[in-house]
């Protein structure tokens, strides 16, 4: 193989790997913590329901989406379109928090969770009596 | 957050970011521990800019604004987005982690000369700003007359 061959060859493999590859992007978050329980806000700009895998194991709590932008035609290979953005992190969750009734909604890019805690450790008002 | 970019190049940031990684590589195959830990995760996602010989496409990361919050302009082949970015608060909660961007962005942009002013459109999806320029040489029959 000449050198060039090779050069040009390189290029290809190259041009594939970035067609077929991801940019990991760490989603940047705001937690709110009140009384109830916490909120955590992720931006995940592009994340469609259906590429958002969301779970919780062993008070881990992962947060995993894909981005797929459409592709006009006649676009060639390298078009920006090809290039995709997935968006990963997790957090460990504090043992007050009930993993089991999160409540999850996505808007205009925004991933909200809405994680109460547990019931034995929400403040409880304790009512006196009147004797 | 401000981003200039040139033509269809990735962002600087992006560059820099590359080179941190770039110059980890080499220290770790010197047997050199980097003095600084780079991250190899970037928190912001990229601007995908992408053109066909009919359109240009630039899709913008911005999650969560009031659409109606952006600017848009185009002059010559300058694109020029801003726009404001506010974050819901709230008075009862406390903030324990506070990462997101808060507050007016800027991008400037470099388009090829052949784009056409009249034809631009915008929209905004899942929290992705898509602009669609129409390119002229596409639309237009070329006329070649014969000497």
């Amino acid at each position: 193989m000449s050198h060039q061959q090779e050069v040009v060859a390189k290029e290809k493999a190259v041009a594939e790997k970035r067609a077929n590859s991801y940019q990991s992007v760490r989603p940047r978050v705001d937690i709110h913590e009140d009384k109830e329980g916490i909120t955590l806000l992720a931006d995940i700009p592009g994340v469609s329901r259906e590429a958002l895998d969301i779970q919780i194991d062993n008070e881990i709590l992962s947060i995993d989406g894909r981005v797929e932008l459409p592709v006009p035609n006649g676009a060639k290979e390298g078009y920006a379109g090809n290039q995709t953005t997935r968006y990963q992190r997790s957090f460990s969750l504090s043992k007050e928090l009930d993993g089991e009734q999160v409540e999850a909604t996505l808007k205009d890019g925004v991933l909200a969770l809405r994680i109460p805690k547990r019931q034995e450790f929400k403040p409880r008002k304790i009512e006196i009596r009147t004797a | 957050m401000f981003a200039r970019l040139n033509g269809f190049e990735r962002s600087l940031t992006d560059n820099f970011m590359q080179l941190e990684s770039e110059m980890d590589r080499l220290f770790q195959a010197a047997g050199l521990r980097s003095r600084h830990q780079t991250a190899n995760h970037s928190t912001q996602p990229p601007m995908h800019i992408g053109s066909t010989e009919s359109q240009v496409d630039i899709y913008l990361p911005v999650a969560g604004i009031d659409p109606k919050a952006v600017t848009i302009s185009l002059e010559g082949n300058q694109m020029t987005i801003s726009g404001q970015r506010d974050v819901e608060k709230s008075e009862s909660a406390k903030l324990v982690k506070n990462e997101r961007f808060e507050g007016q962005f800027h991008y400037q942009i470099n388009l090829p000369d052949d784009v056409d002013q009249e034809r631009v459109e915008a929209s905004y999806e899942q929290g992705v700003l898509h602009v669609k320029i129409a390119r002229r040489e596409a639309a237009k029959p070329r006329q070649i007359t014969i000497q």
